[in-house]
């Protein structure tokens, strides 16, 4: 039940709306679960562990749809107005991002075969620390969904310098291990695309705390954005 | 086009570029109207803009208070015994209540439709013909015919009545009635034009033609619409006003008020949910 609303006179529209949003909520674990284990995969150069972590991709897809036809569903047979009009597309939206988040963690775990042929353990530990804040970022995101809570999306909204900082040297770092020994710029590579990775999926948590701000004050977050990391070598 | 001190929305942006206009002044305005029936107050102290050339929506539960006020700006209730309204009523900034003003004359800039079309028991014809005769808006009988023509014509049933104007009114289906009512309403040249619920006795079909006709009125007239669907007001409205218990709780851009309505009363009523 939303802790700001009051219930429905009719009721079937409350479950319905309670179903699609543990539908998200679940999506959100999964998701979770998903960059957890695959960070976990990342420091253990953990092959088979990667594989299986690429196959959930297709459950956190399926759930995705799942949400989309139920959103839907309430748009056409309910016509909701204002708050829960607000909620059903923030939802919608929110599922979207949840599945790109889902697509990178895939794309780190499809990178970690060839990272563990040269594992380099001194210069994974970066990517590490890196893939906790962001796990931090999405955890914190998960909670202040279910708790409705603006003061602690608006946080998440006005951006992480910590992430971004710790971005910026991981890059330099990596760059020190290349010109080291030759023989690593294949692993430095691979490590600096998962790097840029997770500092996209931060972005998409961000789009996330955008839609929460919305969902619940009907207005979308003004001032300034996070900037995008400077030291980013890969188009965004 | 930025810089205007005008805040912009969808609806604003749309408006402009479907009808490339500056917004809009105020054709009537209610401030601070209020309603007595005998003892009973029936509305408190409403102040309402009506923007010219739009459609502005009425809302609210039964009884609220939408139709007495729809009433006040044609001075219907002048005829209701027992009924009082005080505060101001403007129709181009002269009060309407202003003993220079003459009620058929109002009524005539100030047209109505009412919920049960109610065509009177004479041929299709003469129920348009009825208001341009008493108000002796032609010369002669091919004026009046053209007149009738035009208003059946914009209120979309020429086509289908065209072979029959001596058959009586009340022989045509509800939906036609309802276009019928409002042509007449148009004939006599109407500044603006009340609509009370004009939809609720018409399938979605009916409701569909008399929903795009307000579309295509609202370049020529300014409309005032009371209906009980949230969804009918959100489709054909740009302004919209919620009522409860008698006084106008909120009121906005149609947009505002069905995605981020501000007072808990309104939300509560458009979203079905309540406390
Ligand atoms: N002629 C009348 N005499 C006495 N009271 C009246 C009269 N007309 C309306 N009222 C009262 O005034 C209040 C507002 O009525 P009104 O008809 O304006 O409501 P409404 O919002 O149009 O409702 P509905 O949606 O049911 O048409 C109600 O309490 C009603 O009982
Ligand atoms: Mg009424």
């Amino acid at each position: 039940m939303s802790k700001n609303l009051n219930p429905h006179l009719v009721a079937s529209f409350d479950q319905e709306l309670e179903t699609l949003d543990g539908l998200l909520v679940r999506q959100f674990g999964m998701v979770y679960n998903m960059l957890n284990d695959a960070m976990r995969a990342v420091s253990q150069f953990d092959v088979q562990g990667a594989q299986e972590i690429v196959q959930r991709d297709k459950e956190v897809d399926a759930l995705d749809t799942l949400i989309k036809e139920g959103v839907i569903k309430i748009l056409a047979l309910r016509s909701p107005l204002a708050d829960d009009l607000r909620w059903v597309v923030t939802i919608q939206k929110v599922s979207g991002e949840l599945e790109r988040i889902g697509d990178l963690s895939k794309n780190i775990c499809k990178r970690i075969p060839e990272l563990a042929r040269r594992p380099l353990p001194e210069a994974t530990s970066g990517l590490r620390v890196l893939g906790f804040m962001v796990l931090e970022q999405l955890e914190s995101m998960q909670h202040s969904w279910i708790d409705e809570n603006v003061d602690l999306a608006m946080k998440a909204w006005q951006g992480d310098s910590a992430v971004d900082a710790l971005y910026g040297s991981m890059i330099r770092e990596l760059l020190t291990h290349m010109f080291e020994d030759h023989g690593n710029i294949t692993s430095c590579i691979h490590l600096l695309f998962m790097a840029n990775n997770l500092e996209r999926i931060g972005d998409h948590v961000t789009n996330i705390a955008e839609e929460l701000i919305f969902r619940i004050t009907g207005k979308k977050p003004s001032g300034d954005r996070p900037k995008e990391n400077n030291t980013s070598l890969a188009p965004n | 086009m930025v810089g205007k001190n005008v805040n912009y929305s969808f609806e604003t942006m749309h408006l402009e570029a479907s009808q490339n206009t500056t917004p809009p002044r105020v054709k009537m305005e209610a401030k601070g109207v209020d309603v007595y029936y005998g003892d009973k107050q029936a509305l408190e102290k409403v102040d309402l803009p009506v923007p010219l050339n739009r459609v502005t929506a009425l809302i609210g539960p039964s009884g609220c208070g939408k139709s007495t006020f729809l009433k006040c700006l044609n001075r219907m209730n002048d005829t209701v015994v027992g009924c009082r309204v005080t505060g101001s009523i403007t129709l181009d900034e002269e009060d309407i209540h202003s003993p220079t003003v003459d009620v058929v004359q109002l009524r005539a800039r100030v047209g109505m439709v009412f919920q049960k079309p109610n065509p009177f028991p004479k041929s299709i014809y003469d129920n348009i013909a009825y208001g341009p005769r008493i108000h002796g808006m032609t010369r002669d009988r091919t004026e009046l015919d053209q007149i009738v023509e035009e208003s059946l014509a914009r209120a979309g049933l020429w086509n289908e009545v065209k072979d029959r104007l001596q058959e009586p009114g009340t022989s045509l289906s509800g939906g036609q009635q309802q276009r019928l009512c409002i042509a007449r309403a148009i004939a006599v040249n109407p500044e603006v034009v009340l609509m009370d619920e004009p939809c609720s006795a018409l399938d979605p079909i009916a409701t569909a033609r008399i929903e795009e006709l307000i579309d295509e009125l609202c370049n020529k007239y300014t409309i005032i619409i009371v209906t009980h669907s949230m969804q009918q007001a959100a489709r054909v409205s740009h302004y919209t006003g919620f009522f409860h218990m008698g006084e106008l709780v909120e009121y906005d851009h149609t947009e505002a008020i069905f995605t981020n309505p501000q007072q808990e009363r309104t939300k509560g009523y458009v979203t079905g949910r309540f406390g």
